[in-house]
């Protein structure tokens, strides 16, 4: 379990608490299927435990897969998390390659 | 006359150094030991600035200038010719100082040089003319030996790599450079070498990864004073008071560019610290959610100890299967609970994996650790020996055919390298497993390196690391001794 997959609990993916019925998943699901496909823009991002993630149809149907499955469903709410706010991030010193005299291009 | 008759007495010291060795006859230069050359280096070196303190009165100031440099080639390129940053003036002057293969790795050097010039004002990095300069770069020379290439010429290759963005296997590079044996490697190449891996770890905000870093290499004030940084930035208990941080700063080297982490070394905050936690799910949840929220390496062993703790109270009091049969029943499912707890567990293994990768290592013994805590480092073990062993098995030796390609030799080494330090660093007390598992198939990969491939230098590292984690009790460690010995 890492932060990526922490960050895709499908609960956290459709904004839903871990007590919805499976009517609500559905509707959840289809409404923001629906949104996606217009291109509401305040729909195409979600807040998790790790900062706000990227939301896609691909994802909503993963998520609505997985609460189809009553097994997938539990372990999903076990590792769903309440905490919303921000994580403090620890941020990179952006001189280090100057203070060795690097000019170059410092991409990955 | 003076300087002809000096030039002679070196050369004569050189023959019959290499004699000693085995290595006179007409061979090329290339084909002499590390400590001919840098014999021969010093002589001639040293004869060049005898000349000019003894001629001081009767030289022209012009003639004394040239003595000087020929005398000092390196002095001239680390203070005058790489701050400048004036393309292809430290590439010649390197070639011309450091003629032939006598003085060692000439093209090497000449292009690590050529680089730490053109990145000081950022000029003709395009592809192109890196391209150019890389080419046939880390490869045998005409006598079919690997001594021209050493660790300036691998730090060039590392410098490309990560020009052209291939930053994965430039830090391996530099990672080995910088633990070199001196014979092969100059301080020069070595100190740049680690100055890279920490810049590049910091610049990314990866200060577990610099801490880390900083138990390796040479000694630098750089290292220190990154190190006490890092240790305050992560909040650790045992982090520099003020003074200490400062006095480091002041005596590491590009204080004005430091002087910005220095500050927020000194502004760093304590991190918040885990609540308090009772032995049930809802806390074991909370408690993995908020390590998992921190910064990489600001969570302690001691604090995942006792998140791995919580975790198997949880499972041992039966609260998680309840839990499990209380939600089968509300969502009429039949999956099989102990099925799910056991997935669970393999969840809460791999949670635990993660942060221990990213945690520094403390030193308590593996008997203390609650379970679920050696099982993360038992699998995290697994992952990184079965791609080490994977990597060993597949090494030619024996009567396996020469491949030419020392390029590729020297990245698999690199790979096998950063292996067994990630490894070494996450668990230091398992370290010694790496020879019982490796050690055997990279004697024999070295031995082939050097009696088939003739690539001594790669075969030199091999054995330098290897006497470093054979146990003193081990039947290989005599050949291991002798085969250090015979290719330094």
């Amino acid at each position: 379990m890492n932060h990526e997959e922490l960050s895709n609990n499908p609960f956290l993916v459709l904004e839903l608490t871990a007590s919805a019925t499976r009517i609500e998943v559905e509707r959840a699901g289809q409404k923001l299927l629906a949104q996606l496909a217009i291109g509401v823009a305040s729909v195409k991002s979600y807040r998790t435990p790790f900062g706000v993630r990227a939301r896609d149809e691909s994802k909503v149907r993963m998520a609505l897969s997985a609460l189809r499955d009553p097994e997938q469903r539990v372990l999903h709410e076990l590792w769903l998390s309440d905490l919303a706010d921000e994580p403090q991030a620890l941020e990179g010193w952006p001189g280090a390659f100057r203070s060795i005299g690097w000019r170059g291009p410092c991409t990955e | 006359m003076y300087g002809i008759i000096a030039l002679l007495a070196v050369r004569a010291v050189v023959h019959v150094m290499g004699k000693g060795s085995g290595q006179n006859g007409p061979t090329p230069p290339s084909e002499y030991k590390p400590s001919v050359v840098r014999f021969t280096g010093f002589a001639i070196r040293s004869g060049f600035l005898l000349l000019a303190w003894g001629l001081r009165r009767e030289l022209s100031l012009q003639w004394l200038i040239a003595y000087v440099v020929c005398g000092a080639p390196g002095l001239v390129t680390e203070l005058l010719l790489i701050p400048a940053g004036i393309p292809h003036l430290a590439y010649y002057f390197t070639r011309m100082m450091y003629p032939l293969a006598i003085f060692g790795e000439p093209r090497g050097r000449a292009v690590f040089n050529e680089l730490r010039a053109r990145l000081r004002r950022g000029r003709l990095l395009d592809a192109e003319r890196l391209a150019e300069l890389g080419r046939d770069l880390v490869r045998f020379n005409n006598a079919g030996n690997d001594r021209a290439i050493c660790a300036a010429t691998l730090t060039a290759r590392a410098q490309l790599d990560a020009l052209s963005g291939d930053k994965e296997h430039a830090r391996e590079l530099f990672a080995v450079v910088q633990g070199m044996d001196f014979r092969h490697a100059t301080r020069t190449a070595r100190v740049y070498s680690q100055a890279w891996l920490l810049s590049d770890a910091a610049a990314r905000g990866a200060f577990h990864e610099l801490l880390r870093l900083s138990f390796h290499g040479p000694y630098t004030f750089r290292r220190w004073f990154m190190r006490a940084a890092a240790r305050r930035i992560l909040g650790h208990s045992t982090a520099a008071q003020n003074w200490k941080l400062v006095c480091s700063w002041l005596l590491s080297p590009a204080r004005r560019h430091s002087f910005a982490l220095l500050k927020r070394a000194l502004a760093a905050k304590p991190w918040p610290v885990p609540s308090a936690v009772e032995a049930n799910l809802a806390s074991a949840k909370r408690l993995s959610f908020e390590l998992m929220r921190l910064p990489k390496g600001v969570a302690t062993r001691t604090e995942l100890a006792k998140l791995a703790e919580t975790w198997q109270t949880v499972f041992d009091s039966g609260e998680l299967r309840q839990n499990l049969l209380a939600r089968r029943e509300a969502l009429s499912a039949s999956f099989d609970a102990d099925a799910v707890m056991a997935r669970v567990e393999r969840q809460i293994v791999v949670l635990l994996g993660e942060l221990v990768s990213e945690s520094s290592p403390q030193p308590e013994s593996d008997t203390d650790q609650p379970l679920l805590l050696l099982a993360a480092m038992d699998r995290l073990q697994e992952d990184w020996f079965s791609e080490l062993e994977g990597l060993c098995e597949a090494l030619p030796c024996g009567n396996a055919h020469t491949t030419n390609d020392l390029d590729r030799h020297w990245r698999t080494w690199c790979r096998v390298r950063h292996l067994t330090r990630l490894l070494s660093d996450a668990s230091p007390e398992r370290a010694n497993w790496i020879f019982d598992a490796v050690g055997a198939e990279l004697l024999n990969h070295a031995a082939w390196l050097y009696n088939h491939e003739l690539a001594q230098t790669l075969a030199h590292d091999i054995f330098y690391f290897l006497l470093g984690i054979t146990p003193k009790s081990d039947v290989n460690r005599e050949t291991i001794v002798k085969n250090f010995r015979l290719s330094a």
